[in-house]
């Protein structure tokens, strides 16, 4: 019991050690890079994301960039606390045993004009797989001026069909060569999606998560 | 030859005072090298394709040309260190063009050979050429050897050029072109004239070799896809009255393969030598270019763009990164995984560059930034727009596999 009792605790000081160890880190990269008061103002912002268990490098990374832009001490802390919020509420929508990479992902998403609810159904057609591609994709989408809500519904459909990672990431450069060619947008990704519905029997047993495919970089 | 329109004076002030102006620039531009597009990117096939096909109307005629070029190298690429940019964009270039002008119907095409080195500063260019054969309407020469070299220099939003051609030509059995000489004739006497001998001058075609200079002054100007220039200029030689000529000319990128051409004016052989896109004479002619680069001629020449990125996970939390983009003098990226910090890639063969750079599995940012111009969004990956710094790409490094 008591040998229990001193692994617990070398456990925890080990942790707290780890976590203090973070924080002193990103506040040295932050006053290294900020002036004063914008470097005060986002090291707050931060550890209040610490604190609630988010990520924080997609907060230094904001602030940086920011900087590197030349955004005025005022718009670069509100860029950052315009992520913060993005961040929570995207591990609101995905849930909270969502691993890092899809709340970033679903930050970008709802910073991108992307209704919470959408992500949300994103996790409920893929329980248990990961939602980073997929909301890539969207981002792209929207990004590319396809509507919101025409770009949401399209991945939700995708995906509820059974579209793997590779597939959605071909469906989006066949999206991108329709628009690139002139289609508009909308019309273009519905006629790609339904097109891709279609073929999708096929498609689906083709593209059936060769574990290769699926870590290929896009 | 033929009398120009255009006076002559004017164009040698023209080449006097753009002179002085480049003198003093020349200087400037290596203390304090800009962001400013490439020069020179107009005329260079690899912007265009490799292969162009031209057909000109003319007033009582049609022309055509085709012409195919490669780039032979002689680039040099500084890797003394990441951040340090890279620049001294040596080019050398082959050129073989083929045209014809119905006016002349008997004649088959007239072929041109042509090697062009060039060196290009963001705001400043030189360049060196060797030439033979080419365009040859009527009243012009065939020539055996053209020297050129030019100085090109951005002057505001203006690109100005000044240069020197130098033509070894031979009229050939041209009547135009007699060749005189003096014949003694013998004439036999008779009651009234007696016996004697007499000079006379017997003028017959025959061939006529002579050097000539060409000295020609050009400004071009850029409006998005639309280009206008105007080039005066005249010819010298031995025993050949000075030309003087000029023209005007306009070129409007409609496609990323087809781009409109119209000129108002002439210019002669030795004007086209270097500088495959002009015509010699007033006309309205299209240019066909049918494997064309992504980004059409003009796009490349005012903002490059990258074609291809290419990521590849190492590793140990790295990755190289792979960018493709021709005519550039500089390619850098910066991302979060950089913390925004722009990382330059080191130049590769082909018109790729790359760089390994450390990033850890994950979703992240980037941007690629050409030339020192504005940061974009790297082809080909997804976008996200909703940071401070304009376009970005999304980048997903999965962890490397074993």
């Amino acid at each position: 019991m008591r040998r229990w009792s001193t692994a617990v605790v070398a456990l925890f000081l080990a942790a707290s050690t780890a976590w203090a160890g973070d924080e002193a880190s990103d506040e040295a990269r932050i006053h290294a890079r900020l002036s004063g008061e914008a470097a005060r103002q986002v090291s707050a912002v931060v550890r209040e994301a610490r604190a609630m268990g988010l990520p924080t490098d997609p907060l230094i990374a904001r602030a940086f960039e920011g900087a590197s832009r030349g955004a005025d001490d005022a718009g670069l802390v509100a860029g950052v606390r315009r992520q913060a919020s993005a961040l929570a509420a995207a591990r609101t929508s995905l849930g909270v045993a969502s691993p890092s990479d899809e709340i970033v992902a679903g930050a970008s998403a709802l910073l991108a004009g992307v209704p919470a609810d959408s992500l949300s159904r994103l996790r409920a057609v893929r329980p248990g797989g990961s939602l980073v591609i997929p909301l890539v994709v969207l981002c792209d989408l929207v990004a590319r001026g396809v509507p919101v809500n025409v770009a949401s519904v399209a991945v939700v459909t995708a995906a509820r069909a059974g579209a793997t990672d590779g597939a959605l990431l071909r469906i989006r450069e066949r999206i991108h060569t329709r628009i690139e060619n002139g289609g508009a947008p909308a019309t273009s990704t519905g006629e790609v999606v339904r097109q891709w519905l279609h073929e999708s029997p096929a498609k689906t047993k083709r593209d059936a998560a060769p574990p290769a495919e699926r870590k290929k970089v896009p | 030859m033929k009398q120009a329109t255009f006076p002559t004076l004017g164009a040698a002030v023209v080449a006097v005072a753009l002179s002085l102006v480049l003198v003093p620039a020349s200087h400037a531009e290596d203390v304090a090298p800009e962001a400013q597009p490439l020069l020179m990117a107009h005329r260079s096939l690899t912007a265009r394709g490799p292969v162009a096909l031209s057909i000109a109307a003319e007033p009582q005629a049609l022309h055509w040309a085709f012409e195919t070029g490669f780039p032979l190298g002689a680039t040099r690429s500084n890797t003394a260190g990441p951040a340090q940019r890279l620049s001294a964009p040596w080019r050398f270039d082959a050129f073989v063009n083929a045209s014809h002008d119905r006016e002349v119907v008997s004649n088959a095409a007239w072929l041109g050979y042509t090697l062009r080195l060039e060196h290009a500063r963001p705001r400043a260019a030189h360049w060196l050429g060797v030439s033979r054969g080419g365009s040859q309407m009527s009243g012009d020469a065939q020539a055996m050897l053209r020297l050129g070299a030019g100085r090109v220099q951005m002057l505001g939003g203006v690109q100005a050029e000044v240069s020197w051609i130098g033509s070894s030509v031979m009229f050939k059995n041209d009547s135009r072109w007699p060749r005189t000489w003096t014949m003694r004739v013998t004439t036999p006497g008779d009651t009234t004239h007696p016996a004697g001998e007499k000079d006379s001058l017997i003028s017959e075609p025959g061939d006529h070799s002579t050097y000539l200079n060409t000295g020609q002054a050009e400004l071009r100007w850029q409006f998005g896809r639309l280009a206008l220039a105007s080039v005066v200029g005249v010819t010298l030689g031995h025993d050949v009255t000075a030309r003087r000529w000029a023209q005007a000319t306009a070129e409007w990128q409609l496609s990323r393969r087809v781009m409109l051409l119209a000129s108002v004016g002439e210019r002669p052989a030795s004007s086209l030598a270097f500088n495959t896109v002009a015509h010699p004479r007033t006309m309205l002619g299209v240019q066909i270019a049918p494997w064309a680069s992504k980004g059409w001629a003009m796009s490349d020449a005012l903002q490059p763009t990258a074609t291809s990125w290419r990521t590849q996970a190492l590793k140990g939390d790295r990755a190289v990164v792979r960018v493709h983009c021709r005519d550039v003098t500089s390619v850098e990226i910066a991302g979060d995984f950089t913390d925004w910090k722009p990382v330059a890639l080191l130049r590769m063969h082909g018109g790729w560059w790359y760089e390994s750079v450390p990033v850890s599995p994950g979703v992240h940012r980037v941007q690629l930034r050409l030339n020192g111009g504005p940061w974009q969004a790297p082809p080909g990956l997804p976008r996200a727009d909703d940071g401070p710094g304009g376009p970005s790409g999304t980048l997903v490094i999965f962890p490397a596999e074993d």
